[in-house]
């Protein structure tokens, strides 16, 4: 009785599996062991300091300070100021809720005095303008208006 | 850190609602321990969040300590009601696993997954959601629930107030109240991300009962440590279980579904606990109603010679339909809005010629995705290999079952398909989707690469050029490693 055909193909293939592995796995592992270091080192954040360190100082500080000025239930209005979508007004509003965001698009659309008076409802009293390059500036009502007349907002 | 005892304690209140519920699923409650917490956390997820979702919409109760806790409790009630009756019958404590039982390789493999699901945990622990969807939608939704105390949220139905995709389904933003609200967890402490880690160690769990039953336990434990190396499933913040994402929780509320309706021990009480699972499915995102239905047709494939185990599979259907209830009537007091309206798109028959003119553009979009080191590894390069020189474990006798298996993993990916084929920028939604749509099939894919290593195993077995692999192998076979489990 001849001896069975060599499985090269299954070896070749389970080898490759192995590979896989080899590879992946101390991936996830080295993962797991620095997400577990971080959660020792970082113990005792407060959540303050766990998202300036997670996003940015002056980002959270100054997320800090809106949430202070903007009662939890209130509307607001956000402003993307940012040439193209980069979701800066997202993680804003996240940020911000249970705030009631309002959205009047991007800042460079808001040149025309109109649309701004169209989109921008009466119980909208603050307006954040948000981008990915510095952090969320906060305006009342009128000071938003007066400085978006003005061409003086980026 | 924060919040160590909110995050352990909200994935406990699901998992006390879901042992409650699992005594009701026959191939559920007499799983060994491990298992069973799995199927129970899924069940707990699905039956707790769906009950509040429904009883928030059509009843106007609260979402608040009392009422999440009253009908945690109800849950787990009616488990233990149904274990003190069925007692004078039968007792069926589950059995524990003694690791002293275990091979020692087969432990070390455990220890390692163990592992890398307790650094998930300790990420969730850590950082604050950083993942976009997360933030988007998910996350975001869950506060504005919490602060009005119901799913009918005037945030949600006020068409002027900035809400993207208003109308996803609400299941794990009310899963994520359930934690907040339970133990007054502070907006800025992230205990709700431990519900979705925790949905990684289920999917393994889940792997390892489906693997090992169909495959024996060597090639399930394989499948699970291949698993356990995908960025896409466990560390990669747009997808894996340490993102905010829904993918992996739909992920496995579809393949748990999937898994029971095609190894229960077709009793009315194993479809409707799969039907439970696939409700969840459906309450979790947009396709999981698809999913839903692409999981009740690939059960349908492997039962379709039998009218009357074709006819059970209608009990699965009974919580799918009434999920679906509450999707459509929640859904009709929230204007659409900042979402991508596909049925707008179909509507409009958008979908040809761009169904075949889009096919190259996109295959090579896809493709880049499956290749990025820091989302899939190798994986993609090293197991359509597997799948080729291992496909004969997909013949025969589980030729069905693969078949099943094979539609299950490609629904999601033909849904995705579907939505490049009639989307305005498919070019900017496939690289941030496509990994998304794998991660919802992976439970089936994973199951069919435990068959195909199954048969790659028995091969090299049989083998005497590489002596080493070969031994190697037949210690396993000897110990029963690659046989199918015979425990049900």
């Amino acid at each position: 009785m001849s001896p069975p055909r060599r499985p090269r193909s299954a070896t070749f293939a389970l080898a490759l599996f192995g590979l896989l592995l080899a590879v992946s796995l101390p991936w996830s592992a080295g993962r797991a062991v620095r997400r577990i270091w971080w959660a020792f080192a970082y113990a005792g954040e407060t959540p303050l300091e766990e998202r300036s360190r997670e996003l940015d100082p002056q980002y959270a500080l100054a997320i800090e300070e809106i949430r202070r000025t903007i009662p939890r239930h209130a509307v607001y209005a956000l402003v993307d100021a940012d040439p193209d979508e980069e979701g800066s007004v997202l993680w804003v509003r996240f940020d911000l809720a249970p705030r009631r965001p309002v959205y009047l698009g991007f800042l460079h659309d808001l040149r025309n005095p109109r649309t701004v008076r169209q989109r921008l409802i009466r119980d909208a009293r603050w307006i954040v303008v948000a981008s990915v390059r510095r952090p969320p500036v906060l305006y009342e009502r009128p000071e938003f208006l007066r400085e978006l007349r003005a061409g003086s907002l980026r | 850190m924060n919040g160590v005892l909110p995050s352990l304690g909200g994935v406990a209140i699901f998992l006390a609602a879901g042992l409650g519920l699992a005594e009701l699923v026959p191939s559920v409650r007499t799983l060994p321990w491990p298992r069973r917490l799995a199927w129970a956390y899924l069940l707990g997820l699905a039956g707790l969040a769906g009950a509040l979702y429904a009883l928030s919409h059509f009843l106007a109760v609260p979402l608040r300590r009392p009422e999440i806790l009253a009908t945690a409790a109800a849950l787990a009630l009616i488990g233990l009601v149904t274990r003190v009756l069925r007692r004078g019958a039968k007792p069926s404590l589950p059995p524990l696993v003694s690791l002293k039982s275990l091979p020692p390789l087969e432990l070390a493999a455990a220890a390692l997954l163990a592992f890398i699901c307790l650094g998930l945990l300790a990420d969730a622990l850590t950082d604050p959601v950083t993942g976009w969807d997360g933030r988007m939608t998910w996350s975001t939704q869950a506060l504005w629930v919490l602060d009005e105390g119901t799913v009918d949220s005037e945030v949600l139905q006020r068409k002027n107030l900035y809400v993207t995709h208003p109308q996803y389904p609400l299941l794990m933003p009310v899963a994520q109240v359930v934690v907040l609200e339970t133990f007054a967890v502070p907006q800025d402490v992230h205990a709700f991300r431990a519900l979705y880690t925790t949905c990684f160690a289920a999917f393994l769990l889940l792997l390892w009962d489906g693997g090992r039953r169909w495959a024996g336990r060597l090639p399930a434990l394989l499948a699970g440590l291949a698993a356990a190396g995908v960025p896409a499933l466990t560390f990669f913040e747009d997808s894996g279980a340490a993102s905010g994402y829904s993918d992996l929780p739909l992920g496995c509320f579809y393949g748990a579904g999937l898994l029971l309706l095609l190894s229960g021990r077709r009793r009315t009480g194993d479809a409707l606990g799969a039907g439970l699972l696939l409700a969840g499915a459906v309450l979790t995102k947009n396709e999981g109603t698809l999913l839903a239905l692409f999981a009740l047709g690939a059960a349908a494939l492997v039962r379709w010679k039998n009218p009357r185990r074709l006819l059970r599979l209608g009990a699965a259907a009974i919580p799918i339909v009434l999920a679906l209830a509450l999707l459509v009537s929640w859904r009709a007091g929230i204007p659409n809005r900042q979402d991508e309206r596909y049925e707008v798109l179909v509507g409009a028959g958008e979908i040809w010629p761009g169904a075949v003119t889009r096919i190259p553009g996109l295959a090579a979009l896809a493709l880049r995705q499956m290749f990025r080191f820091e989302h899939w590894t190798l994986f993609w390069i090293v197991v359509p290999v597997v799948f080729w020189v291992g496909r004969r474990g997909w013949s025969r006798r589980r030729r069905t079952l693969a078949l099943a298996l094979a539609v299950g993993a490609v629904a999601p990916l033909a849904i995705g398909w579907g939505a490049y084929t009639i989307h305005p920028h498919p070019d900017t939604l496939v690289p941030v989707t496509w990994s998304r749509f794998l991660v919802q099939a992976s439970l089936p894919l994973f199951l069919l690469l435990a068959l195909a290593l199954r048969n790659i195993l028995a091969r090299v077995s049989q083998g005497n050029a590489f002596a080493r692999a070969s031994s190697l192998a037949r210690v396993f076979l000897a110990s029963g490693w690659t046989r199918p489990d015979p425990e049900r």
